[in-house]
């Protein structure tokens, strides 16, 4: 037992807790400098609550081997499917949708558990796969795996979180190794499924995209959103304003600063140089956890760090494009950064699993 | 599992890992070039638009300047009001909770919704007027809804008030808002902004700068909610200078009385200076309903009106004199030479010239008759006579002189000129050569004469004093300093009238009104008034040219004329839009205006 604590102190990734640490850090000095003018709600205060937490769960995920995990996948993966409809028994509808169940005086949103479960039963699927390529079963196979979580968070209704699921089959399938034909058809398939999905969006969805296009046609409704982002982080500049001195922030024109813009509120803070620097410290995560995917013992390891890239990378792009205004607006949170327990739990799971393919390396 | 397993295991998967870092690197990329973008390259874009959401500047509207009467009346002046409002980059957290605004402030359902709509094309940075004077209710319910309601603003909004309703509406004009146009023109650009209230009429117009005064400006830090956090700068504003005019509110209001329904123009002149004492043309209009935004159907209303209410008859028409003429045409045969006290001519109640038959009014005649009898009779046969020995060039030389076929120049907009027709005009407007015969029906004022009541009160004040006759205006001399402004120079005769003549033709006019003359109904006990009546047969030349057809119109009466007849200090002429004679219709309404002027101010002189 000491010899393996041993091990595991020197084995550890420290480079990617580090970076973790840092990155949420700074989101958490952000997060007070957002809700400055609600500090009763201590968010900040619950942020660093939910760091010290996830810092935890991520060093004890890391050190249980990764293969214990695989093993009670399916029962992981039902449990999750479990809390996916109790969700959509018992939770409150708030702003149309469901998506939280409150326990004592916190949330917890059963949907980010959910992608840590797709991931474990996707990559132990695809792991187990002698061919040198996937065939058609195979395909289908993995994909019903993601659908069925995914389907029961799209029922929420919540469109942004179901997306999240999808990179993660992709790349897993990339990686399985996809024939010609399954590309050009999973070309056509999802043609198919975004125009049929387009006429099934609800309104509201469909006006986000619209205004994604051209935010100025709608300055007072879904358009101010994108429209306040890119003033904040543009009117940063080079240097950015000083912490709790964005203006933006401050008189309350960003929407939701603490959760989903709160990259606004650093652009519009920490301006170019911060902003540039942050996106380093998530590019050295990510290019470190494929490293590790070069470097991982199994299969089953490489399947595990890439599906945890892809939903990281995936959160980052989204969300980040979204504060930029080059993507539409969704509610995808920040890794590490957005206010939100289950996010950081999750995240923080993503980064333990990762950790532990690394410290897993070697064939023993 | 052998080792050669997991080695070819792998390696497939491993050779696809590449691809994945290329994409996250273009990813990350991609990302840092959105950042570049806004941060590097829009920086300065994106600040001032910072800038521009947290300041609002507000505008401090200048208090208009008061307009008052000689003896410092008020005629117009401003009531506090309020005006609710939101700022165009709110409007969305305001637009679902306009059902309960409605409610609240007593609307129409949807009439918030029109509001934006109307004011959709004003620039951006103005606030959408969402309801004016508003009142003390209206205000005490946005303010306990505020919670609910956190962008509208309340902001003060003087509105203008015409104490006098109806009265000297199209001497003082209205306030409306500067329409687009008006922005770019000459006569604004210079000090004016969009959603200004400017005058658009009148006294209110021609003087709107110096009313004006300028706007002061408030800057504030504001949050999103458009909630004031601190107040940055402030620029008070100027208000606008009083204004005094030359009317006399007493005199005016006498006049607008004794009209009635009827429709009409009376103007009043002080002869010595120019100063106008009163300023009628009937119908009117109530200035105030311009204050408020006049409703498309109000002003539609207005404007299509067959009596044109919005139109200035006192200075803005000319129609055709009649017999009031007769007066230019003894003057112009007196100093010919042609005409003398002593001229006789018979009257048999028509006379024949050129071929044509020329009627009289009076069907048996007047029998023998001299100019002072024709004057105070009317008579028609005599001026026929005179008209055909002067001669058309003669008779338009006099009236010219005297000030017809031309702007007195008075300080308000669009004055009429008149016509006083001659040979070469007809040659140049009808491409046709003068008859003799029109010559004739000039001489009794009709034929394309035509002339404003103003040109007219003006020319008599002109001969009364035999001298060059001050130009009418409205706002008092010594206010023009003040506006750096000065009188223009008086309008010159010539060759200057000969006093004999003048006394003649005085004598004539004292008798039209106290000899048993045709104006025997202008008289005020006490007071020389002299002047003349006027039946005119056909309606203003508007008409003869909007109307083909050969209606039957009723005849206009007029009175021109002033008092005392030797020292005169008031002349007035009065226009009665189918009146029928001069003397029933027109000459009362002088009496009016001649008998308050008389109790003003000559009951004080000879209490001295």
């Amino acid at each position: 037992m000491l010899k393996q604590i041993n091990l595991n102190i020197k084995d550890f990734d420290w480079l990617i807790f580090f970076l973790s640490l840092i990155i949420s850090l700074i989101g958490i000095m952000e997060i007070y400098s957002a809700t400055q003018h609600q500090h009763s709600e201590n968010f900040h205060i619950k942020q660093l609550c939910f760091l010290g937490l996830g810092l935890v769960v991520m060093f004890i995920i890391a050190n249980v081997d990764y293969h214990t995990f695989t093993e009670n996948a399916p029962y992981i993966y039902l449990g999750t499917i479990f809390a996916l409809i109790l969700v959509l028994i018992i939770a409150p509808t708030v702003s149309g949708t469901k998506g939280w169940i409150p326990i004592g005086t916190f949330k917890i949103q059963p949907s980010e558990f959910a992608k840590v479960a797709v991931i474990l039963a996707l990559s132990r699927f695809l792991c187990e796969i002698r061919e040198k390529f996937l065939t058609f079963v195979h395909i289908v196979k993995a994909s019903l795996i993601v659908s069925l979580p995914m389907g029961l968070v799209l029922v929420q209704p919540d469109l942004g979180s179901a997306m999240t699921f999808i990179p993660p089959l992709i790349v897993g399938l990339f990686l399985g190794g996809l024939r010609f034909r399954w590309i050009i058809c999973g070309i056509l398939l999802s043609s198919l499924i975004t125009t049929t999905g387009w006429y099934n969006l609800k309104e509201y969805q469909k006006e986000r995209i619209y205004t994604f296009l051209e935010p100025e046609n709608d300055p007072q409704g879904w358009g101010y959103h994108s429209i306040q982002s890119r003033i904040a982080v543009g009117s940063g500049g080079v240097f950015g304003k000083g912490v709790t001195q964005g203006s933006q922030t401050t008189l309350g024109f960003l929407p939701e600063p603490h959760t989903d813009f709160i990259f606004s509120v650093t652009g519009e803070e920490l301006g170019f140089i911060g902003s540039i620097t942050i996106l380093g410290l998530y590019f050295l995560t990510i290019m470190r956890a494929i490293h590790v995917a070069q470097t991982a013992r199994d299969k089953l390891g490489i399947y595990l760090t890439v599906g945890c890239v892809s939903v990281m990378l995936f959160h980052i792009f989204v969300n980040v494009g979204m504060v930029l205004g080059l993507m539409p607006i969704t509610g995808i949170p920040l890794p590490l950064m957005s206010y939100g327990g289950s996010s950081m739990l999750s995240t923080f799971i993503l980064l333990g699993l990762i950790i532990n393919v690394r410290m897993n390396r070697f064939v023993n | 599992m052998s080792i050669k397993d997991f080695y070819e295991d792998k390696t497939a998967i491993q050779s696809r890992l590449p691809l994945l870092q290329l994409i996250i690197v273009i990813i990350f990329f991609f990302l840092s070039a959105g950042l570049w973008k806004l941060q590097l390259i829009q920086r300065d874009y994106y600040s001032k638009i910072a800038e521009r959401n947290r300041t609002r500047s507000i505008s401090w509207p200048a208090p208009r300047g008061n307009i008052l009467d000689r003896n410092g009346r008020v005629l117009v002046d401003n009531k506090p009001s309020f005006t609710l409002t939101v700022m165009r980059d709110h409007l969305a957290t305001v637009i679902p909770s306009f059902d309960l605004l409605e409610r609240g402030l007593k609307l129409e359902p949807n009439f918030l919704k029109s509001q934006i709509e109307k004011q959709s094309d004003r620039p951006y940075y103005l606030p959408i007027v969402l309801k004016e004077n508003i009142e003390i209710e209206d205000i005490s319910f946005v303010e306990s809804h505020r919670s609910e309601l956190p962008s509208l603003e309340i902001i003060p909004h003087p509105t203008r008030r015409y104490y006098e309703n109806q009265v000297a509406a199209h001497l003082l004009g209205y306030v409306s808002e500067i329409s687009k146009k008006q922005l770019n023109s000459e006569e604004f650009k210079e000090y004016v902004k969009a959603g200004d209230m400017i005058g658009k009429k009148g006294v209110e117009r021609v003087y709107n700068r110096i009313l004006a005064g300028i706007d002061g400006q408030k800057k504030v830090l504001v949050d999103s909610r458009g909630r004031e956090i601190k107040v940055l700068e402030i620029i008070e504003p100027e208000p606008g200078t009083n204004l005094r005019l030359t009317i006399d509110i007493d005199i005016q209001r006498a006049a607008e009385k004794a009209f009635g329904n009827m429709a009409g123009a009376a103007v009043a002149l002080d002869p010595q200076t120019g100063e106008v004492l009163c300023l009628v043309s009937r119908p009117a209009f109530d200035p105030t309903i311009f204050s408020a935004r006049i409703s498309r159907k109000e002003w539609t209303d207005l404007l299509l009106d067959p009596r044109k209410p919005l139109h200035n008859r006192a200075t803005q028409s000319g129609f055709s004199p009649g017999s009031v003429f007769k007066i230019f045409m003894a003057v112009a045969g007196l100093q010919e030479g042609i005409l003398t006290s002593n001229s006789i001519e018979v009257c048999r109640g028509s006379t024949v010239l050129y071929g044509q038959r020329f009627s009289c009014w009076k069907k048996e005649g007047h029998g023998k008759i001299n100019l002072h009898r024709a004057i105070v009779n009317s008579c028609n046969v005599f001026f026929y006579h005179l008209g055909r020995r002067l001669g058309i060039e003669k008779i338009a030389h006099y009236s010219k002189a005297m000030g017809l076929g031309k702007r007195t120049g008075i300080d308000l907009l669009d004055e009429e000129e008149g016509l006083v027709p001659s040979p070469a005009w007809k040659k140049r407007t009808h491409a046709s050569n003068w008859y003799p015969g029109e010559t004739i029906s000039v001489s009794i004022g009709q034929g394309y004469l035509s002339a404003t009541p103003m040109q007219l009160a003006r020319s008599f004040g002109g001969l009364a004093l035999k001298g060059p006759t001050p130009v009418p205006h409205v706002v008092l001399a010594s206010e023009l300093p003040k506006i750096g402004r000065s009188l223009p120079a008086p309008l010159k005769q010539s060759p200057p009238f000969n006093p004999k003549f003048v006394k003649i033709i005085s004598r004539g006019l004292w008798g039209v009104v106290n000899e048993y003359g045709t104006g025997r109904r202008a008289a005020v006990k006490g007071f020389d008034v002299c002047g003349k009546t006027g039946t005119a047969q056909v309606v203003s030349r508007e008409t003869q040219l909007r109307n083909e057809s050969d209606k039957k119109f009723e005849d206009n009466a007029w009175f021109v004329g002033f008092a005392p007849r030797d020292f005169p200090e008031i002349t007035a002429a009065v226009f009665v839009e189918q009146g029928g004679h001069g003397g029933t219709s027109a000459a009362p309404i002088i009496r009016e205006m001649f008998q308050v002027y008389f109790d003003k101010y000559k009951t004080l002189h000879s209490e001295n």
